[in-house]
Order: structure tokens, then C-alpha cells, then sequence
């Protein structure tokens, strides 16, 4: 897709190309003759309804660990490889760098939306810390004064993941935080006997499957 | 050309001094009572002169008018027909003339202190006065400061820790309370409980809405209510009124004046009490628990000699309250307590009046006051005490007040004093207190009956915090004689509360913590010691200290008598507000809640346009319709983590102002007051509240249009019938369609009520 819009530009430039062409064709030969342009490959995706719930009532509750890359979650047996990317408990989300996990993943919280956001940034990127995680602010806690009471509210934010092997780039929008993402803003949702069971993750992504390819879109 | 004027000059001065009469003359109104200020021009001339007090004036007539045999006088003064009356000079030369002055349809013979702190008619004050009279409130069935104020337009009522007013959009902890020009003290959370406040014994109400501090110093930034408490002139008279209606509500008042020439007492004593009720059908609690109440009221004036009066009033006012609570144990089963809460507030007011001359009035006076609250919280089972706590407050205000008349044109107030104020509670271990010096200048120029000008400050110097200068600035022009125009510039502030400050509370069943800004970080570092912060929601490092809260507004206004019988008032205003404090979560617990804390929100303004029009349909109807328009936003600075052209991170400020929480819209009111020769009255008055935001479901600090509740109206409905000469049936039907909301506590459905009075 990107091949394609590069074409259209060149297409569009192409009289002040061969002016510059022109004056300039011999320096610029030998950058003909470099490796072909690489091919973006995105996979898109909406998981529904990933348990993952906190270790609040559940003392021994694990993460739930999910590779961007297969699109598949990961044993928690394999937490100290680089095969999965990040990991839910509860609100908790962690990436798999730094005090998290052995690998090199980072995310950067955008305020963005999701459709909005066509390539990831080249740095800025954050690994989990003793202090911070990554990721921390992506819902809102209404409390005992919210409407509806005591409940997690997610906020229209792009989470930005570089991969644990540091190769791929992806985004990521968490949907909902209730089992079958409920309309938080019905009366059933607002009744704490009637709300859906909440540790229950839907959320869609997108990551290039081409390394070191930045482009989302 | 030049010399022949000279001559003529030369001319007109001998024959002056040879011919020169003086007219002599008194102003009375309709009951002959002489009328001061009464503006006098002989028609046709520049020759004008104001009437003195006891009404009497004079006009020094020259040769050109004496040369005619006859002279007009334009008589003149707000709230007064003008008249034109013609006299034979010869007729007139050496008696004195008598004018009678009638007065116009809408002298409402009110007098406000409200608005420059000297007695002045309501029409010719130079900021706009509301006035709510004892009639009105008597008549609406009103039992507390709250049920009447929330009537009224651009006042809202609102519930936070107690049932508060807000003014032009701001909170109830802006607007200034007094009792007879004292302040009422005690709140909670900011807000002062206008239920405290009985309503029985009330003369009239006065409503100044804008900042007032040039006057009245800290808290007066919103505006000002003051309750003028009634005062009979009788010898001996007495009252009673004893009330029965829903939720087991039972008002009695008595009230008894004993007066002689020199010497006026009166009392009242109030008793009001209530089963309370509950909105919430989960809670164990009630949303307004059982209470029983007392008012006792004193006032006395002495009068020493002419020149020196002696006066002093005191209130009391007690309250318990029961309730049920719930909370859960570390075994995680739920336990019942009881509690019993009470509260009261005391205030006396000697001073002294003197009037060394007659143009300088000069009153001593020291307030001194205290508010006390005692909750004791016990398990159901057992009896033991779960957590009791006192809170005691105490306010002392030596004052010394000048007023002096320099002309009729020129008045002058100057005034100083000292507030010293203390807390004990165990919310506040430091036992804070701090001392507040005052001075305030204030100049009115009554250029004409048309153009008045007022002009003041005040400076409060805080033993806490940097000094406050307030000033104010109005003015009233009567375009014609039937547009008013009024407009002020001035400013207001709000000195941080003790809470604001020094609070140290964590609240025992709910479990929230709420901590002033002096104590903040030694409350954080204490819960995380003690492992009970979960997560840091503002870092202690971007903590800045707290500031007083200002503002700047302007008020235009205008006041137009349509006909006879119709008078349209419109006004404008415009608040910007800076350094408001709010509570905002810092950090949230292991357990859930939040640890609140105060801090300065940098922009506020509100804006809007209040207007109601007054119909006298007949001597026996009066209907009236009010409406508000507010806009009131908060400024917020939020960083945003976007991406710039080539996809890197950037962060850009956002500013934008966007709608506060729990602020209507549109609000309005319709009111039709009816009674007849016969002795029957009724009224029926309707109150609409516009939709408003309530909770911030998605945390972003402002309204969403998701986060608006539904709008709505009250209809409150009267009939009285009077009975011989002295008795009154009153009965009467609030919130006729039976509205109710856990998000309106004050509201607690229909509510029926019968009433007996009787008057000696």
C-alpha cells in the first residue's frame, strides 16, 4: 500500500524530477541500485472477551499473556521469552521489557484515535519501570460519585506497541474492560447486581507484520 | 460688546441683592411625613436645591423670575410622582409653601442596607437589589432560608454536605449569609446549611447579586444575601404559627414585642422538627435523618439619649439529628451504627450608635459568634463509640462604622475592624487560627435624581496570606421616567477556608480521605507508609502552594416600567474568576476511594443574563415570570500525546473552556400571588431547573453531553383564608407532581401542610 502511494507521488513530482534528474542523475545512480522497497503487511484484529482478571479477589490470578505478532496468547510458562508482547491482570497491563519481561517491547499512549494513528513513532517508546508502567492510562475509575458507580471506563487512547523481539510496530485500542462489551450507559450496566462481569478484555489491533516497517495503515 | 456685558453683569448683581426673595418650603408625602432629597428646580431655570431631612428647603429667586408674577417648581425624587406646582410670588413671599409628593406605582416604601450599608430606597441604590418581603414568604408556605431563596430567580439551589444557593453560577461557598448585616458562620464542605435558618420572623430578604467585597470583605464574591429579621413598632404584640405536614414536620414560632418610646424588645422562638426521609431504598440511611431544631432569637434597642443608641441582638440556633449507618468490618459482614449528630451556632451583636452631629452617625459594634458540631458515631450491638468528633469554631469582629453626609450630593461610609478566628477540632490538630484587618471607604455622588455614582474599596489584611484590595465602582442613570439603567465594575475575593488548609479527615464508613493543602503531604507519606495508597494520581513535586480565589465582574442592568403596571428588569453579568479552589482526587487508595485535596483552578468564568417581569394584573394579583441564562466554564490545559507529520511524539496544550459540573443552563420560575377583600388568598408558583451535569462518568473534569441529568419543574401551591381580624388557615402543597431524585436530596416529594397563625 505504501509502494503505491510513493508511486503516486513520484507521478505527480515527475517535471520537477527531470529537471532535477537532469542536473543531478549522475550522483544519484548508485541509490537505484539499492534493495527493493519493503512490503507492508498489516494483520488487523478484534479479540473479544480475553479473562484476564485481577489478582484483587484471586491472590494467585496470572497475566494473561498475547503476542501481537501470532495473534494468539502465550503460555504463561513462556513468560521469559520473547514470544509474547504484552499482558492483562485486571487493570494491569504490562509490556514485555524492562521490570516485566526479558524482551524489548515498548508502548507509548497516544491521544489519538485509533484510525487516526497511520505509523507508529520512530522513539518515544517506554518499557515497564519499578516505578511506572508503559501503560497505565487507559480508563477512567468513575468511583463512589460516577455515573454508573465504580466502574472502568475506557478513554478514546491508541496504545503504540513495539514488539518484544524490537522488529514490529503495532496499535492497540482497548474496547472494553466487561464481559461482551456491554453500553456502559444503560441502567443495567449502572446496576452493580445486573453488570456484566467485568476482567474481561475486547480490543483491536493492528501490527506490521513486516519488520521494522512502521507503517499502520 | 464685551464691556456692555460687564455692565449688564454689574446690573443683574445690584438688582439681585435689591430684590432677591427667598422661597421657603417642606416636602411630605402622602401621610405627611417630610421626604428628604427631594430634588427642587424652579422651571425654566438652572435654579435647583434638595430638600433636607426633615423635608424643609429653600430657593433663592432672582430678578429675571421676579419679573414675572408667577413661579413653577419641578418636584422630584425616585420612587415619587414628579409634580409641577405653580405659585403667585406675591401670595407665597412670606409664608412657607407645603408639597405633597405622591408616590409611584412601584415605591415599594422598601429600604435596603444590603447594597452600600446605609439605609437607601431600593430604587435609587446603584446596584440592583432583590428584595423578598416577609408577605411573600409567609405566603408561600416558607419554613427555611432554603425553601424561600430557591423561588427565586438565578438562584439555584444545591445540595453538597447541605442544602447551599448558588449565585450566578458560582457554589454556595461564594455567596455571603448575613442575619440583620452579621455573617452567619459554619460550614461544611463550603457550604453554609440554609436549612439552619428559620424563616419566620423575617421582615425581608435582600438579594445583591455580583462581588461585594468593597463592602462586605471576604466570601462576598458571588454576592450577598441578608435577612432583615422583622421588627414591630407596637407596644405589645404577639404571635404565633404552629405547622404539621409530610415526613412528621412540626414548626412552631412564637414571637413577642414589648416596646416603649425609648425602649424595644422582641423575641422569637422557633422549633421546627422532622421524621426525615429516605430516597435511597439500598441505603440503611436516611438522605435527611430525624432532627428537631431551636431558634431563639433577642433583640433590644435603647435609646440613651438623641443622640446615642444602645442595640444588641443574639441568636441561637440548636439541632440533633439521628441516622443509621452502615460499615463493613475486616471480617467483611456488615455493621449497623447508630448516629447521632448536632450542631449550633450562636450570635450576639452589642453596639452602639451615635450621632454627634446630625450629618455623622458613627456605630460600635463586636460581633461574637460560634458554630459547633458534635457527631458521635456508636456500633447498634455493643454501644461502643466507633468515632465521635467535635468541630468548634469561634468568630469575633470588633467594627467601627462612619457614615457622614458632607451635601445632599456627597455621603461617605468609612469603616475598620478585626476578625479573629479560631478552630478546635480534631479535623484540624494544629488548632489553626487566623486574624483579618479591615478598612472600607465608600463615596456615593447623588449628582442629580437622575445620575448617581458610587465608588469604594476595602482592604482585608490576612495574618496568613497577602493582602486583598476590593474595589467597586456603580452607577445608576435614569435615562427616562421609565428606564433605569444600572452598572458596576468591581472585585471579589475568597480567602482559602481553614479546611482548605489544615483539613486532616478520613471519613470512617466510606473510607475516602480528604487533606488541606498545608497538610497534603504529610497525609500522603503517612497512608503510603501505612501501605494504603494504591496509585499516585498527582505527584506531591507538582504541588503548588494555595492561593486566595479573585475575581473581576461586571454587572449592566437595566429596569424598564413598560406601563403602570408592568416592570421589566434585565441584567448582565460577567465573572472572571482565577485561583478557584476545588477538591480533586491526588491519589487513590488500596481500598478504592480516593485522597482528596484543594487546589487553584486557573480560569472560571461565568456569564449570563438574568431578567424577570413583575405584572400588578390587579390590586389583587400580582404574577411574575423569571428567567436565567448561564454559561459557566472552567478553562483546562490538558497535554496531549499526539504525532507530528512524520508520525514522532509530540506534546500539545489544549486549552479550551468547557462546561462546569451541577450549572443550569436555563432556569426560570412563574408566580401568581392572588388574594381578595374577603380575607382568601393563594398562591401557586412553578420553578424550573434546565438540564445540568451531575457526575463526570468519564473523568474529564467537565460536562459531556452524556453526562447531563434531565431537566425539570416544581409547582408549589398556597391557599390561606384570615379569620376575624388576627387568625390565618394556611395550606399548602410543595412539589405538587411529587419529583423526587437521589440527585436532589433537599427534595423530598410532595409535601402536604396545614397552618394555624395568630396575630395580637
Amino acid at each position: 500500500m505504501i509502494h503505491k502511494t510513493i508511486q503516486n507521488k513520484y507521478s505527480l513530482v515527475l517535471p520537477f524530477a527531470t529537471i532535477i534528474g537532469l542536473l543531478l542523475f549522475s550522483s544519484c545512480s548508485d541509490n537505484g541500485s539499492g534493495p527493493e522497497e519493503p512490503q507492508s503487511e498489516i494483520q488487523a484484529e478484534t479479540v473479544a472477551d480475553l479473562h484476564a482478571p485481577s489478582n484483587r479477589t484471586n491472590p494467585d490470578a496470572r497475566f494473561i499473556l498475547f503476542s501481537l505478532r501470532t495473534g494468539q496468547d502465550v503460555d504463561i510458562a513462556d513468560s521469559a521469552s520473547t514470544n509474547w508482547d504484552i499482558g492483562f491482570r485486571g487493570t494491569d497491563i504490562i509490556v514485555n521489557s524492562g521490570t516485566s519481561g526479558p524482551g524489548s517491547a515498548g508502548a507509548v499512549v497516544l491521544d489519538v484515535a485509533f484510525e487516526e494513528v497511520t505509523i507508529a513513532p520512530e522513539s518515544g517508546y517506554t518499557s515497564d519501570s519499578a516505578e511506572a508502567k508503559a501503560v497505565s492510562e487507559w480508563y477512567n475509575y468513575t468511583g463512589q460519585t460516577g455515573n454508573p458507580q465504580h466502574a472502568v471506563i475506557t478513554l478514546d487512547k491508541t496504545i503504540v506497541v513495539r514488539t518484544a523481539d524490537g522488529n514490529h510496530y503495532g496499535k492497540l485500542e482497548i474496547m472494553s474492560y466487561y464481559e461482551g462489551n456491554p453500553d456502559t450507559s444503560t441502567e443495567e450496566f449502572a446496576n452493580l447486581a445486573t453488570r456484566a462481569t467485568e476482567g474481561y478484555f475486547t480490543f483491536r489491533y493492528a501490527v506490521q507484520l513486516e519488520e521494522n516497517l512502521r507503517d499502520l495503515e | 460688546m464685551r464691556s456692555l456685558c460687564f455692565i449688564s453683569f454689574l446690573m443683574s448683581v445690584v438688582a439681585h441683592s435689591a430684590t432677591a426673595q427667598i422661597i421657603h418650603g417642606t416636602v411630605v408625602d402622602s401621610s405627611n411625613e417630610p421626604i428628604e432629597d427631594v430634588h427642587i428646580q424652579a422651571d425654566g431655570t438652572n435654579l435647583t436645591t434638595a430638600s433636607q431631612s426633615d423635608g424643609t428647603f429653600q430657593i433663592e429667586v432672582d430678578e429675571t423670575l421676579l419679573s414675572s408674577y408667577e413661579i413653577t417648581l419641578v418636584v422630584s425624587r425616585v420612587g415619587y410622582e414628579a409634580t409641577k406646582v405653580t405659585y403667585q410670588l406675591s401670595e407665597i413671599e412670606n409664608t412657607p409653601i407645603l408639597i405633597e409628593l405622591k408616590t409611584s406605582v412601584y415605591e415599594s416604601e422598601t429600604v435596603v442596607v444590603t447594597a452600600t450599608r446605609t439605609r437607601r430606597d431600593i430604587e435609587e441604590v446603584t446596584i440592583p437589589v432583590s428584595v423578598v418581603t416577609g408577605q411573600q414568604i409567609q405566603r408561600s408556605g416558607s419554613l427555611r432560608l432554603s425553601d424561600i431563596l430557591g423561588e427565586q430567580t438565578g438562584l439555584q439551589v444545591v445540595n453538597d454536605h447541605g442544602t447551599g444557593i448558588q449565585v450566578q453560577g458560582f457554589a454556595s461557598d461564594y455567596t455571603l449569609i448575613m442575619i440583620d448585616g452579621n455573617p452567619v458562620i459554619g460550614r461544611t464542605a463550603g457550604t453554609l446549611d440554609l436549612s439552619r435558618i428559620s424563616v419566620r420572623n423575617v421582615k425581608q430578604i435582600e438579594i445583591v447579586k455580583g462581588p461585594s467585597s468593597a463592602l462586605w470583605g471576604s466570601d462576598a464574591l458571588a454576592g450577598v444575601i441578608n435577612i432583615i429579621t422583622e421588627n414591630s413598632v407596637e407596644p405589645l404584640s404577639a404571635g404565633l404559627t404552629t405547622r404539621y405536614g409530610e415526613n412528621k414536620t412540626l414548626d412552631l414560632s412564637g414571637d413577642l414585642n414589648v416596646n416603649t418610646e425609648k425602649w424595644s424588645n422582641k423575641l422569637f422562638i422557633n422549633r421546627n422538627s422532622s421524621g426525615g426521609y429516605s430516597l435511597n431504598p439500598n441505603s440503611i440511611s436516611q438522605t435527611v435523618p430525624e432532627f428537631s431544631n431551636y431558634t431563639f432569637s433577642y433583640n433590644t434597642d435603647l435609646e440613651i439619649s438623641d443622640r446615642l443608641m444602645f442595640d444588641t441582638s443574639a441568636r441561637y440556633f440548636t439541632e440533633t439529628q439521628d441516622n443509621l449507618s452502615s460499615i463493613t468490618s475486616t471480617e467483611g459482614d456488615p455493621q449497623i451504627l447508630d448516629s447521632h449528630a448536632s450542631r449550633g451556632d450562636f450570635v450576639a451583636r452589642p453596639s452602639l450608635t451615635y450621632h454627634p452631629i446630625d450629618r455623622l452617625s458613627l456605630d460600635l459594634g463586636w460581633m461574637t459568634s460560634f458554630y459547633k458540631t458534635v457527631s458521635d458515631l456508636e456500633f447498634e450491638k455493643s454501644g461502643d463509640t466507633y468515632e465521635y468528633t467535635e468541630f468548634n469554631q469561634y468568630y469575633n469582629k470588633p467594627e467601627l462604622q462612619s457614615t457622614y453626609r458632607w451635601t445632599d450630593q456627597h455621603h461617605s461610609v468609612l469603616g475598620a475592624g478585626s476578625v479573629f478566628e479560631r478552630l478546635d477540632a480534631e479535623r484540624y490538630p494544629s488548632q489553626p487560627d487566623f486574624t483579618t484587618r479591615f478598612l472600607y471607604l465608600q463615596h456615593s455622588w447623588i449628582s442629580s435624581p437622575d445620575l448617581e455614582i458610587t465608588g469604594g474599596f476595602r482592604f482585608d489584611g490576612h495574618s496568613e496570606y497577602s493582602s486583598q484590595i476590593s474595589p467597586k465602582f456603580s452607577a445608576r442613570y435614569n435615562l427616562t421616567d421609565w428606564i433605569q439603567l444600572r452598572g458596576s465594575v468591581g472585585r471579589g475575593f475568597k480567602a482559602p477556608e481553614f479546611r482548605q488548609l489544615f483539613l486532616n479527615f478520613t471519613n470512617p464508613t466510606a473510607g475516602y480521605s480528604v487533606f488541606g493543602s498545608s497538610t497534603v503531604r504529610e497525609g500522603i507519606d503517612r497512608l503510603e507508609s501505612e501501605g494504603n495508597i494504591g496509585q499516585i494520581l498527582i505527584p506531591l513535586a507538582n504541588l503548588d502552594e494555595i492561593r486566595a480565589e479573585t475575581s473581576w465582574a461586571a454587572n449592566f442592568g437595566v429596569d424598564l416600567d413598560v406601563t403602570e403596571r408592568i416592570r421589566w428588569r434585565i441584567n448582565l453579568f460577567r465573572n472572571n474568576v482565577t485561583d478557584l479552589i476545588e477538591t480533586a482526587p491526588i491519589a487513590r487508595k488500596t481500598n478504592g476511594q480516593s485522597v482528596f485535596s484543594y487546589f487553584n483552578l486557573h480560569d472560571v468564568y461565568t456569564q449570563g443574563i438574568e431578567t424577570e417581569l413583575r405584572w400588578t394584573v390587579s390590586s389583587n394579583i400580582h404574577a411574575s415570570i423569571g428567567y436565567q441564562f448561564l454559561d459557566a466554564r472552567r478553562l483546562f490545559e490538558e497535554e496531549r500525546t499526539v504525532q507530528d507529520d512524520q508520525g514522532e511524539l509530540v506534546t500539545r496544550t489544549l486549552s479550551s473552556y468547557e462546561p462546569m459540573f451541577n450549572r443550569s443552563k436555563h432556569s426560570g420560575n412563574v408566580k401568581i400571588f392572588y388574594d381578595n377583600a374577603a380575607g382568601w388568598g393563594t398562591t401557586i408558583r412553578g420553578m424550573y431547573r434546565g438540564t445540568y451535569g451531575l457526575y463526570d462518568s468519564n473523568g474529564n473534569g467537565f460536562v459531556n453531553s452524556s453526562e447531563y441529568e434531565p431537566d425539570y419543574m416544581l409547582w408549589n401551591t398556597s391557599v390561606f383564608k384570615k379569620l376575624f381580624e388576627d387568625y390565618v388557615l394556611q395550606m399548602g402543597v410543595d412539589n405538587l407532581f411529587d419529583r423526587t431524585s437521589i440527585n436532589t436530596p433537599n427534595l423530598p416529594g410532595r409535601l402536604w401542610y396545614v397552618q394555624a397563625s395568630v396575630r395580637f
